[in-house]
């Protein structure tokens, strides 16, 4: 038996409505009044269905799809964020992920500071942090800006941070969302030999990528998520291909 | 309901780091810095002393202890409903990104609130040992057990109230409200006396906060500890809002991710 695997059986999840329905006092009157609806009404918003799916040990998943498919969901819902309404979700395997990195920055720390507040949130103990504090501080290359407040760092910097910090911790279960962003190009160089190391170190990657080139060249096995379903599951080549002709109506080069 | 308080405890290094970074933040680039913590609750005190003891016709000195301890313990009270009500909301960054319990967001927010009392309550000390050092014994004696239950009777409350207040936002509103009700129903500036004397004996009865206020004052101020009934009502008040903490996280804590 693996000692590491996700194993999905009919997840569906969706997005309540409810918070966002919610009238005001004035909207309740006016719709009273005028006898009429005064408001959109938001319906649930599906975004997984009667997902069942495996992963073992191993297995290096890309997840691909349109815009609002449930791709970052279905990230989510491993790592334990969003819950499922019904079906089974088990994990086996301390699960890291890469997603919203620009989030959870105290503005008016310093960078120091921010790396100690980050790998707390990601896991790790004082020990841990001491030991890759310099690391970190390296590659993320902000020079004497480390000691200055997040606040005065532009967006790259802020990202570069990030990441330095997200990918230092370690786990068996790997979950990245898009997560390689902005950056100038010597800095992206360092992010993809970063992930490669990271990659390598994992027994689970879960990717969601829109880089396809990345996707079939890091993944094992790749899913096509349309609208909360899994339209394709197989080879990375073969869904690609079959994603990019449904999409563009064109056989990838 | 074990698993929880572990997960709360694996996760010290976090909430901690969330904790000093709050109190860090509260007094950057500040001058005195967290010595306000100390100075403004002295300095409303005197004001308040000066008003009060003019209107009710008290000796000041007698008034000083009372209404300074009266000052800390409300801030704590206050603030966790009122404080607390954002906490959830406020973290959404973290919660979107880790799955943590929800009660560390509600125990840094107590955590900062009692650090504060903490800091301000060494102005209490001070005087104690100036004007009734005879007092001291009881202080120390019983102050471990009056921090524990204002720190529990607190988290029970910024859990509560952040729970509540990100399902339902009109309750920071209400909440306001009843604060300021609660406010003139509490011997947190009026002596006890006050209340009696105008036949209002039992808000002070059956008033947890003012059981609050006599686990802290009577050691230093009357040189005794709260009577058994004190502890009973603050330890009946903070297991009934666990309870209902426990309830809520379990009926909640997993949705409300879609509410922030």
């Amino acid at each position: 038996m693996s000692n590491c695997f996700i194993d999905m059986k009919d997840l569906s999840l969706y997005y309540p409505s409810a918070p966002y329905n919610a009238k005001s006092l004035k909207e309740l009157i006016f719709g009273i009044v005028k006898r009429k609806q005064t408001s959109i009404i938001i319906k649930d918003v599906q975004a997984l269905k009667n997902i069942s799916l495996h992963i073992e040990e191993g297995d290096r998943l890309g997840v691909i799809g349109a815009n609002g498919s449930g791709k970052s969901t279905l990230l989510k819902a491993i790592a334990g964020i969003y819950p499922p309404v019904s079906g089974t979700l088990k994990t086996m395997g301390t699960i890291r992920s890469l997603f919203e990195l620009s989030l959870g920055f105290d503005l008016h720390g310093t960078g120091r500071e921010n790396i100690l507040y980050r790998s707390y949130l990601l896991g790790d103990t004082p020990r841990t942090v001491k030991s890759k504090m310099q690391d970190i501080i390296e590659f993320a290359d902000l020079g004497e800006f480390i000691d200055y407040p997040i606040k005065t760092y532009s967006a790259g910097m802020q990202m570069r941070l990030a990441f330095a910090i997200s990918t230092t911790v370690s786990g068996d279960i790997l979950l990245l969302d898009e997560a390689i962003g902005a950056g100038d190009a010597a800095f992206m160089v360092k992010v993809k030999n970063r992930v490669n190391e990271m990659v390598a170190n994992s027994k689970i990657l879960v990717l969601v990528s829109h880089d396809f080139e990345t996707v079939k060249q890091i993944c094992n096995r790749v899913i096509w998520l349309g609208h909360g379903n899994i339209i394709m599951d197989g080879k990375p080549n073969d869904v690609v291909e079959s994603y990019l002709e449904k999409a563009y109506g064109k056989k990838a080069l | 309901m074990l698993n929880y308080f572990e997960r709360i405890y694996a996760a010290r290094y976090f909430w901690w780091s969330l904790v000093k970074a709050e109190l860090r933040n509260k007094y950057r680039r500040s001058t005195l810095g967290l010595l306000w913590s100390l100075l403004y609750p002295f300095l409303v005190t005197l004001l308040l002393v000066y008003v009060l003891g003019s209107i009710f016709k008290t000796n000041i000195l007698d008034l000083i202890p009372f209404i300074y301890s009266g000052f800390i313990v409300w801030d704590v009270i206050s603030g966790s409903f009122l404080y607390g009500a954002g906490g959830i909301i406020n973290s959404e960054a973290y919660i979107k990104q880790f799955s943590h319990p929800l009660a560390i967001y509600s125990l840094k927010q107590t955590l900062v609130l009692i650090i504060n009392a903490l800091i301000s309550g060494i102005g209490v000390f001070a005087w104690c040992a100036v004007v009734k050092p005879q007092n001291i014994p009881y202080m120390i004696l019983t102050l471990p057990i009056t921090i524990l239950l204002l720190f529990l009777f607190s988290w029970s409350v910024t859990t509560l109230s952040g729970i509540i207040n990100t399902k339902f936002r009109d309750f920071q509103q209400m909440i306001g409200l009843i604060i300021q009700a609660l406010w003139f129903i509490s011997p947190v500036y009026f002596e006890t006396k006050v209340f009696i004397n105008a036949n209002l004996g039992y808000l002070v009865y059956y008033n947890p906060i003012a059981r609050i206020m006599n686990l802290v004052r009577a050691p230093f101020i009357d040189g005794t500890p709260a009577t058994g009934t004190d502890y009973l009502f603050v330890i009946g008040t903070v297991a009934v809002f666990f309870v209902i903490d426990i309830f809520l996280i379990k009926r909640n804590e997993k949705e409300l991710i879609f509410y922030i």
